[in-house]
């Protein structure tokens, strides 16, 4: 009786380090990684605002490729995003430039005005696409939802990984390949998933 | 016997949640700006990334200046080099590489969080790649992989030391 409670024990143990280990590896880090902080919206919806340097400058697929990648994560416990056309309440602005060769395809700029028990609350978020990349790439829609997905990630507070399994990797390709076969995500992820749920 | 095995499994979950749980933080903050790149480039190892970089140096900041694209800040900083380890560049002349953040007059773009600014009186190691020339911001070098391409060290390492240097920075991602 005493040697099968303890294998018990030994059992529930072992799986108990197994399984945190495994969710802790899988799961996409809030912005502030280990140090347990996070940002957020504290709101159950937010405004996005798409720029006319998308609106005006790209065809009407790849501006809805856009705004799908900006809603994809709609589905998930982070607040719904929806359309605004005007410019003074918008939450997240979404806007294309050529920044010229900068190291990077898009950015996603976010500011947060207060924090309360380690949670940053955040006042709006910006995403740059830089066209002087993207360009390349206008009759692939799906990089553009896919690019647009990954930003919008960010801006739930989603910070990047190297799960090979996730929207939220670190490099453009490492999403959506636009040089080869796979991966090929436009969507937020079963991983992606688990970060953002954790954090709303 | 039970109660010992009883007392390790309340210790590892009690490890388990103190490592998941937020800690209490009074603390208040304002304008915190977070910014995050979806990166163009990337590589798995310090060799493959010094294969792809056009030099591979170790350097100190001279001096830097920002521009504005758009709503959007760049710094360039004016690198001192110390020290080649590969590509076409002398030891003293002046490389100029691009990050994104800084200050130009009334606009402020925050760096990235994984590529903050090149710092004065710090060496760093740098495998860096040329731009293609452009007419309106010229031709600089950009850092390999976004950020994977610059490490801080007290020391420039031997050359056969030199992609050990840059472990930190896989070790850590991967």
């Amino acid at each position: 009786m005493k040697h099968s409670m303890k294998r018990i024990m030994i059992v529930l143990t072992i799986l108990l380090i197994v399984s945190t280990s495994f969710i802790y590896a899988i799961t996409p880090r809030s912005y502030y990684g280990n140090t347990s902080k996070y940002y957020k919206w504290d709101s159950s919806s937010i405004k996005c605002y798409v720029d006319s340097t998308i609106t005006s400058t790209f065809s009407t697929s790849v501006c809805n490729s856009i705004k799908a990648g900006l809603t994809a994560w709609n589905n998930s416990d982070a607040p719904a995003v929806t359309f605004t056309t005007s410019y003074s309440n918008w939450d997240v602005l979404a806007e294309a430039g050529d920044y010229g060769s900068s190291g990077w395809d898009a950015l996603c700029t976010t500011s947060c005005s207060s924090l309360s028990n380690n949670i940053y609350i955040e006042d709006y978020a910006i995403i740059d696409l830089n066209t002087y990349y993207l360009d390349n790439y206008l009759s692939v829609n799906n990089l553009w939802r896919a690019i647009c997905c990954h930003e919008m990630g960010h801006a739930h507070g989603l910070a990047h990984n190297n799960n090979e399994d996730s929207i939220m990797n670190e490099y453009t390709t490492g999403y959506y390949n636009y040089l080869g076969s796979s991966p090929h995500f436009t969507a937020p992820q079963y991983a992606d998933f688990l970060g953002v749920n954790a954090i709303y | 016997m039970n109660k010992k095995y009883l007392i390790i499994l309340i210790a590892v979950i009690a490890c388990a949640g103190l490592f998941a749980y937020p800690k209490a933080n009074a603390q208040r903050s304002r304008n915190t700006v977070v910014v995050s790149a979806s990166w163009h480039d990337h590589f798995f190892s310090a060799e493959e990334m010094a294969e792809n970089s056009d030099i591979v140096v170790g350097g100190v900041l001279d001096s830097s200046y920002t521009e504005l694209r758009g709503n959007l800040v760049f710094t360039r900083s004016q690198i001192l080099v110390e020290r080649v380890y590969a590509g076409d560049c002398a030891e003293g002349t002046i490389i100029e590489v691009l990050q994104t953040g800084g200050d130009y007059k009334d606009h402020h773009t925050a760096p990235i969080s994984e590529s903050p600014l090149i710092e004065p009186s710090t060496k760093y190691l740098l495998m860096l790649s040329l731009t293609e020339p452009d007419d309106r911001f010229g031709q600089y070098y950009l850092i390999s992989g976004g950020y994977q391409g610059m490490v801080k060290v007290s020391e420039y390492p031997a050359e056969e030391d030199l992609n050990g240097a840059f472990d930190p920075v896989f070790d850590m991602k991967h």
